[in-house]
């Protein structure tokens, strides 16, 4: 699979995935948030499909196709590496620095640049949290941030 | 002030008409701001608080830019300099010997190069939003025309400043060169500064402090008697390296919207409709000019880049579109323009966005006919 990212000055980031079938899939993730989704058969420079997504819409369809709401094999602590981008898991154990305090008061993403982006709580996912959402003990909180936003989450709340 | 208030939400209410009639007829929303600033001018005349907003407008949509531009990735790679070479050969340097043969006044013949040179950033994006282009392979040559232009731009507004006192003053153009390099200089410099500024001040503050560090450069550029669109260019670049940049952009997202909204409405309310034969003759004349100019840039363009003859040919219709530094251009000739040419530029402008987005919608039905 190769993954091809470009920079649209002023309207974000495009990535070009090639499929195995031979059509290419672009993702478009602009600065505002919304997400486009683009489908290229083989060899066409005009999509054949075009889907606009809210920010909301995108995690939702991120979190289904990441196997969050159903997966047939166990996804606990895998760590998926995206061109730089790293996503894992990581369960609030009793004590974690982390624990019973909101996102917000953690200011996680601003201290360290990795986002929150869904909690699992028992059974229940909540996906995109809230930033005024209150981790708890047991909470399986779902991260992605690049290896370097990583390894500063890891400094920051002597998590690993 | 209650006249001042009633005129504000006036305003607001005509650009959100404006702009759901667009969005009706499946156009840039800017483009129903202007139209229907041009059409409320027996209404409404511009009022200090609807420029004030209008520069704000001006000053966050150079702020991203510059927050945006990220010049080592330009410089590295040839084939898009090339790119940027012809473009700026094209609509900059020949139009503007062309008008200095034709007996301009140095001023005059650069104020309207600067004018016709390049292509809008602000209305090309989002019409290639609104007809599902992004993700086409001519995007990524048209994202690049348009980041070469906010090169060359810096550069022209740095010299218009020399060019639009009472005389010709090299002292300008060297002040503006310095206060580039100033700036250049502390964007590398001060980004750990600012982070950790911004990293200590609580998060609600995030907002204010920007806008005010924006406003503060542009006055400090309006001060030295450069342009305003500079400054915010340049403190954009302030920000370029810092990590929360993109937070940022997200965060200034509104402002700026309503802004660019404001800047387009007043710059339909400013333009004069009563035009001479002249002027008119003029304008059509720079339109027809631009959009041949704008065309050989994107067949050029095509070929550097690569691009299979569909993807070109639409390439060819898509950089017709002026806007917001025409406009700007426009504005600080104000004083120094000839007034027909002052009424020729409005209408180049108008002409050139309207023609322009014409010639992009049309482009994927012709490049399909052709290829």
């Amino acid at each position: 699979m190769k993954v091809k990212e470009t920079t649209l000055p002023g309207v974000g980031k495009k990535f070009a995935i090639s499929l195995q079938s031979g059509d290419e899939l672009v993702v478009i993730v602009h600065v505002t948030g919304e997400r486009e989704l683009f489908l290229f058969r083989r060899d066409a420079d005009e999509p054949c499909a075009a889907i606009p997504l809210t920010d909301l819409e995108a995690r939702e369809v991120a979190m289904i196709l990441g196997g969050a709401a159903y997966e047939p094999t166990p996804l606990h602590q895998a760590e998926l590496v995206l061109r730089g981008l790293v996503i894992d898991w990581l369960t609030i154990v009793e004590g974690s620095p982390l624990s019973s305090h909101t996102i917000a008061e953690l200011q996680i993403r601003k201290r360290t640049g990795v986002s929150v982006i869904a909690i699992k709580r028992g059974e229940k996912i909540i996906p995109s949290p809230d930033p005024n959402e209150r981790l708890e003990v047991g909470d399986l909180i779902l991260l992605v941030g690049t290896g370097e936003q990583m390894r500063r989450f890891q400094e920051t709340f002597g998590v690993a | 002030m209650e006249r001042e208030l009633a005129g504000f939400a006036l305003a607001l209410l005509l650009i959100s008409v404006g702009g759901f009639a667009a969005r009706l007829l499946r156009l840039p929303l800017l483009l129903g701001y202007l139209f229907v600033g041009l059409l409320a001018q027996p209404l409404l005349r511009p009022f200090p608080s609807l420029v004030l907003l209008s520069s704000i407008g001006v000053m966050l949509l150079l702020f991203f830019l510059g927050m945006e531009f990220d010049w080592r990735r330009l410089l590295a790679s040839p084939k898009r300099l090339l790119i940027t070479a012809a473009d700026f050969a094209f609509n900059f340097l020949l139009p503007f010997s062309l008008l200095l043969l034709l007996g301009l006044e140095l001023p005059t013949a650069f104020l309207i190069a600067m004018a016709l040179y390049p292509t809008s950033s602000a209305i090309t994006i989002s019409a290639l939003l609104q007809f599902r282009r992004l993700a086409n392979p001519e995007t990524e040559t048209i994202v690049w025309v348009l980041v070469g232009e906010d090169l060359a731009i810096v550069a022209l507004l740095a010299i218009a400043s020399g060019l639009t006192g009472t005389e010709f003053s090299w002292t300008s153009i060297a002040t503006a060169f310095a206060f580039i390099v100033v700036m250049l200089v502390a964007s590398v410099v001060l980004t750990n500064w600012l982070e950790t500024l911004f990293e200590r001040i609580p998060a609600e503050l995030d907002n204010i402090l920007t806008l005010s560090i924006i406003v503060l450069i542009s006055t400090l550029a309006h001060l030295l008697h450069l342009s305003e669109a500079l400054g915010a260019f340049l403190a954009g670049l302030l920000f370029s390296g810092t990590r929360d940049r993109e937070e940022l952009e997200q965060r200034l997202h509104l402002l700026r919207e309503l802004g660019t909204a404001a800047f387009f409405f007043t710059f339909g309310l400013q333009s004069s409709l009563r035009v001479s034969t002249l002027g008119a003759i003029y304008g059509l004349g720079l339109s027809v000019f631009g959009a041949i100019a704008k065309t050989l840039t994107g067949w050029l363009s095509g070929i550097f880049d690569n691009l299979r003859q569909r993807a070109r040919i639409r390439l060819l219709l898509s950089l017709w579109v002026r806007g917001e530094f025409s406009i700007i251009a426009l504005l600080m000739g104000k004083d120094v323009l000839p007034s027909v040419w002052q009424e020729a530029l409005s209408w180049f402008v108008i002409t050139s966005i309207v023609s322009g987005l014409i010639a992009l919608a049309a482009a994927g039905k012709i490049a399909e006919r052709k290829a």
